[in-house]
Order: structure tokens, then C-alpha cells, then sequence
């Protein structure tokens, strides 16, 4: 009985460990980039947010279609990463990923970065904003 | 390009802008030549030359400062051997002077033309100029204030100047058209303490008045204007020298194109010209003066 709770007690510590420093370690603020003027509305990822985005942010393909022009109105999201200082911005719009940097990647999302931020902005009280915009 | 004739202590120097093409003029005169920087120049009073100055987007050739001098005296301790190009000769700085007098049109008073160009000619004959009668500025001044006709100002379209890392994302719409590089994601009111407190268009207009930018055009002003989303946020537009219209969404990149890539050619900003996506609704053209400021 003692062998098997050490055992266990091995295999989930380091992992309790490494999502508990992730999510320590990481954080991510939200804009729902969709503003001229004023700043645009954003919110701070909870630890358990940080790690279910981030975890959709791994392993995305790379994309060879140029961003499209943003304009006025809605433009997607903007992902302010930061990890022991290290700061990342990350646009998240018409199903592409870019990370800015020199080079710039732009990824597909095929995880649905767009939608799980979208469904979080309208959790956040911003469902009117959107649905003046026209989406729902 | 803006000039400001530096005359005044206590009120507020005579400035207007260049044309495009005055402006490109007014510097193939410094080709191979020394042009003095504020610190090189000794402020004085009375006449005491002319600033040139650019802030803005505007491009400037290699070696020229973003503000300089003409005229005047230079300052203590500098000398004007200490340089790779000669400074200007006496004759030079003086045409420079007559040239950019003759630009002002009517934003200086005839007694002020006549005061400096008395000056200018004692200058050429070796007469020492700070001895020659002084203007009354306050009269001056207050025939100055009745004397300024509307200049439009239009500057060239620069988007270089905005859409890099350090600038775009700390600058939006109201930065790009009242032509000032805060870093700050500036507001209408926020300098002057009267920011807006709703999102319509009297009360952001109101606000951006506070600043400086007026319904009117009085003096050297360039054409904006600004749409609202009504309750939601507003956005501004500058038109250009080229004769379109520019614009900065957010943090985005400034571009000279509408909701739908269409260049934004026509005179008005009507949704048959410019796709405004949300901003249904039109306040009207605005006028904000060369050199304003935002925060």
C-alpha cells in the first residue's frame, strides 16, 4: 500500500509542479483589439485560462497567407504573453495567429484561439460590443 | 515646415507654415552649409531671426535638424569657424530672412514687415541692429490676433514616420491627425484637463476644441475630421497634401485607404468615398493649428 502512494505520489507531484509554474510563470492579457480612439477593452487571463490558451497556442502550423488589412471595427485579439521577462505580443484574427518579431510568424489556428477568446470577451461583459459589430 | 519669427518676449511669436514646395525651397539654400541648432543661437529682444522647425511627419535632408535657426546672433562661446560646412554669410542669411518675411503673407502686420526689414538692412550696412527701435508687442500682438486669415496646411502623407514598433501601437487616430507623436494613445482634452465624458460628437468635439483643434480656421491649420460610433469610441481622419485623406485605427498601422482597401480620394468622407465600418456618424471637418500638442 505505502509503495503504491509513493509511486503515485512521484508521478503527480512533478506534474501538479510544472502546471502550477506554468501558470505562476506565464501570464497573458487580453485586448479585444476593436477601438480607434480609446483604448481598446482587455482583461487578465486566470491561471487556469493562461494554460488552456497557451496550450492552444503550441504546435500551430505556419500559414502563407498574408494578415489582412485591419481596418475600423473588429480586429481580432491581442495577446500580450510574458514569461520572466520576456514579452511577446500575439494577434489572433481571421483564423491566423502572428507572433510580431523580426521575422513575424503567422500561424493557422486550428485550435480555435479566436473562438475560445471570443467566448471569454463575451463572458467578460462585452457581448453587446460584439453584437453591435454584427457577430454573435 | 513651420517658421516662427522670433520678435516677441513675453506673447506668443508669429508662426505659419510652409508649402510643401516653399518648403523644399526655403532648404536648397543650406546644400554644403551650417544651419544653427537653439543651443548654438542667442535669444535676444527684438528681432532675433527666425525657427524653422519640424515635429512632425515631414521629411527633413541629411544633416538638417528637426529645428533650426536663421538670422539672430550665435550664442556665446560658439564660433562660427567651428564647423564642417560654413555657416551662412551675412548676405545669405539675410536673402533667407527677406525670403521667409515675404512667405508670411498677412500673419505679420505690416508694421512688424516694416520693423524687420529696417533691421535686415542696417544688418547689410553693419549697423548694430539691437540699438534700432524696438515694436510695442502688446499692440502689436493684439493687431496680430485680429490679422490671422485661414492658411490650410496640409502636410505630405509620411506613414514611415507612425508604422514602426517604438511609434504604432502608442498612437492612434488623434495623434496621426492632429499630427503629434505623443507615445501616449492620446485623447481629446486630456492635455487641456477637459477629456471628454461622452461618446458623441459635441462632446469629443468640445474636448479636442479644448486642445486647439476649432471648428474654424483661423491661421496655419490643417484639415481633420472626426465620425463616432455612437456610445462606443470615435475616430479621426487628416487629409493631405496629395489631396486623400490618412488615418490611424487604434494602434494599427496609418494608412491612406478605408474599411474596404479603397484610397480615401473623394473631398468628403460620405460612405460612398470612405467605408467607415461602425463610425456611422459625422461630425464634420475640424481645423487643428500647425504645432498643436496632445496627450
Amino acid at each position: 500500500m505505502r509503495a503504491i502512494f509513493t509511486i503515485s505520489a512521484l508521478l503527480i507531484i512533478p506534474f501538479l509542479y510544472c502546471t502550477v509554474k506554468t501558470s505562476t510563470a506565464l501570464k497573458i492579457r487580453i485586448e479585444l483589439d476593436v477601438f480607434s480612439g480609446r483604448p481598446n477593452p482587455g482583461w487578465v487571463l486566470e491561471n487556469a485560462e493562461v494554460d488552456t490558451i497557451n496550450h492552444m497556442l503550441q504546435n500551430l502550423p505556419p500559414c502563407k497567407t498574408p494578415v489582412p488589412t485591419d481596418g475600423l471595427g473588429y480586429r481580432g485579439f491581442i495577446l500580450y504573453r510574458e514569461e520572466e521577462g520576456k514579452k511577446e505580443t500575439i494577434h489572433v484574427y481571421n483564423n491566423m495567429v502572428s507572433l510580431e518579431g523580426n521575422p513575424s510568424k503567422i500561424l493557422i489556428d486550428q485550435n480555435h484561439v479566436e473562438q475560445a477568446l471570443f467566448n471569454m470577451a463575451k463572458q467578460k461583459g462585452y457581448s453587446k460590443l460584439l453584437e453591435e459589430l454584427g457577430l454573435k | 515646415m513651420k517658421i516662427t519669427l522670433n520678435v516677441f518676449s513675453g506673447r506668443e511669436n508669429p508662426s505659419w507654415e510652409l508649402s510643401e514646395k516653399d518648403a523644399k525651397s526655403f532648404l536648397e539654400r543650406f546644400a554644403k552649409k551650417t544651419v544653427l541648432s537653439a543651443s548654438e543661437h542667442q535669444a535676444q529682444l527684438g528681432y532675433s531671426g527666425f525657427t524653422a522647425e519640424t515635429f512632425t511627419d515631414e521629411r527633413l535632408p541629411d544633416g538638417i535638424p528637426s529645428s533650426f535657426f536663421i538670422g539672430g546672433k550665435l550664442a556665446p562661446g560658439i564660433s562660427e569657424h567651428g564647423h564642417i560646412n560654413p555657416l551662412l554669410s551675412e548676405t545669405e542669411s539675410v536673402n533667407a530672412e527677406e525670403w521667409l518675411l515675404s512667405k508670411a503673407g498677412k500673419i505679420v502686420p505690416d508694421e512688424i514687415l516694416n520693423y524687420i526689414s529696417g533691421e535686415l538692412k542696417a544688418k547689410l550696412k553693419g549697423i548694430d541692429y539691437e540699438t534700432t527701435e524696438k515694436i510695442t508687442e502688446d499692440l502689436e500682438f493684439k493687431k496680430l490676433v485680429h490679422a490671422s486669415p485661414c492658411i490650410i496646411a496640409n502636410t505630405p502623407y509620411n506613414p514611415g514616420f507612425w508604422n514602426t514598433p517604438a511609434t504604432q501601437p502608442h498612437n492612434n487616430c488623434y495623434n496621426y491627425s492632429m499630427n503629434y507623436r505623443s507615445n501616449t494613445f492620446a485623447q481629446p482634452g486630456r492635455k487641456t484637463g477637459h477629456m471628454y465624458t461622452s461618446l458623441d460628437c459635441n462632446n469629443v468635439g468640445n474636448a479636442a476644441s479644448s486642445d486647439g483643434c476649432k471648428p474654424i480656421c483661423t491661421g496655419s491649420s490643417k484639415l481633420v475630421a472626426l465620425v463616432i460610433w455612437p456610445g462606443n469610441d470615435y475616430h479621426w481622419y487628416r487629409r493631405h497634401s496629395q489631396g486623400f485623406w490618412g488615418h490611424k485605427p487604434g494602434g494599427t498601422a496609418a494608412r491612406n485607404i478605408d474599411n474596404i482597401g479603397r484610397l480615401i480620394n473623394g473631398t468628403t468622407l460620405t460612405p460612398a468615398n470612405c467605408n467607415r465600418g461602425p463610425y456611422t456618424v459625422f461630425c464634420g471637418y475640424r481645423y487643428s493649428p500647425t504645432g498643436m500638442q496632445v496627450s
